[in-house]
């Protein structure tokens, strides 16, 4: 079994890559193979809308030049997806939204492309917004007809500069919880 | 067998709601799916008063130190592998029996003895709201919250609508009605359709964590 990891934060080693590798420790106790991705970097843009991947089928996005099919090609191979993102504004980061418009629009043009897949969303903010960049993400795993798991407390942490989450033990509580609860649902999925 | 629990908090005598959850829940009726419908309609709900007895000294048996309709339901609610929880939209939220009943269930997850009992259940919601664009999603989403801080498991009908069963009660959702036809949510096929398929992934969900895939 396989959990791949989307890290939005534009910072590699981050708060948010914090976070992922304390979801993969418990992930990888259950011998669940974990890869993470950091979108950091490669330049992904949004989804133009050219809707050629309603024509294509082909499990793949039109656009060719950054590294968004690459992405799609880890989704689609792995049993779980989690998404990771820092908190900006309120939403997403920019990288984060990226994937989700483009992996989202391919997947609704090929049906059933990430259908029950187990789905976990994480994010961090300084103070305020993680509410609604967590329903974002978990909003996209709903679209697709993925399995969302949630923790004992709602998938966020504390922190803004690099290491604070790892004061914060309630958000490393969070995410361990996360962790086993996706562990969990992909022992019984497979 | 799996346990799919269908709660509907409309305050309407045979309403909309309680049709589509009804519908809904008959779709997936099979030899190994039991379903139950439990209509909040009538009953006494009190608020959480977070008084934390169930946090110190909930008994075996006993879950709530407030004695209504949750004695009835808590049983239930614990019996069932998947919960589809079925609310008119009001004001873009739920209705304020069906938010009493999530509060209390508060006893359920942080209970002396009953914590953790909602963990890995499976949730989705239904809802029913007057106009198309009146705040289905909000309502459904506010559900979504509840589920996944009890650690339990969202079922979803994907892209045909993102939160759960969806439907309107009005013709087409436009706030025009029949009077010889109280039952419109039985003319929106496609609302219809999201809460089969909401339900269908659920009982599919429900039928893994109970045995494994």
């Amino acid at each position: 079994m396989k959990v791949v990891a989307f890290n939005g934060s534009p910072r590699k080693n981050g708060n948010t890559t914090i976070l992922i590798g304390k979801v993969f420790e418990e992930l990888e106790k259950e011998s669940i193979e974990t890869e993470l991705v950091h979108l950091a970097g490669k330049n992904n843009k949004g989804c133009i809308a050219c809707y050629k991947c309603f024509e294509n089928k082909d499990l793949k996005c039109s656009v060719k030049d950054d590294s968004i099919n690459e992405c799609i090609e880890k989704m689609i191979a792995a049993d779980g997806i989690i998404l990771a993102s820092p908190t900006y504004f309120s939403s997403v980061s920019t990288q984060m939204k990226a994937l989700m418009e483009r992996a989202g629009l391919v997947s609704i043009a090929n049906a059933g492309m990430l259908r029950h897949k187990a789905g976990a969303a994480l994010t961090v903010n300084r103070r305020t917004g993680a509410s609604a960049a967590l329903a974002c993400m978990n909003n996209f795993f709903s679209c697709f007809e993925m399995f969302t798991v949630g923790s004992s407390y709602p998938n966020m942490s504390i922190g803004r500069e690099k290491g604070d989450v790892e004061k914060d033990d309630e958000g490393l509580q969070t995410m361990k919880d996360l962790g086993r609860n996706m562990a969990y649902l992909l022992n019984k999925l497979h | 067998m799996v346990q799919i629990l269908g709660i509907c908090s409309s305050p309407v005598k045979d309403s909309n709601t309680e049709c589509i959850l009804k519908e809904t829940l008959d779709s997936v009726q099979t030899d190994d799916v039991h379903t139950e419908l439990v209509t909040l309609r009538g009953k006494t709900i009190q608020d959480c008063i977070q008084c934390n007895w169930c946090l110190l000294k909930q008994e075996e048996g006993k879950y709530c130190s407030i004695e209504d309709h949750m004695v009835e339901l808590y049983p239930k609610i614990i019996a069932a592998d998947g919960l589809l929880l079925a609310t008119p939209v009001y004001l873009a939220r739920l209705s304020g029996i069906m938010a009493a009943m999530l509060d209390r269930m508060r006893a359920l997850d942080y209970g002396k003895r009953a914590s953790g009992c909602l963990k890995h259940k499976v949730g989705a919601g239904i809802a029913v709201s007057w106009y198309r664009n009146s705040g289905v999603e909000t309502t459904l989403s506010s559900l979504h919250w509840a589920f996944l801080t009890w650690q339990m498991i969202i079922a979803s009908p994907g892209s045909i609508s993102t939160f759960g069963g969806a439907a309107v009660s009005s013709l087409g959702g436009t706030g025009e009605f029949d009077p010889k036809d109280k039952h419109q949510v039985l003319k929106d096929e496609h609302g219809l359709e999201t809460a089969r398929a909401t339900a269908a992934n659920m009982v599919e969900l429900a039928k893994i964590v109970k045995v494994g895939g």
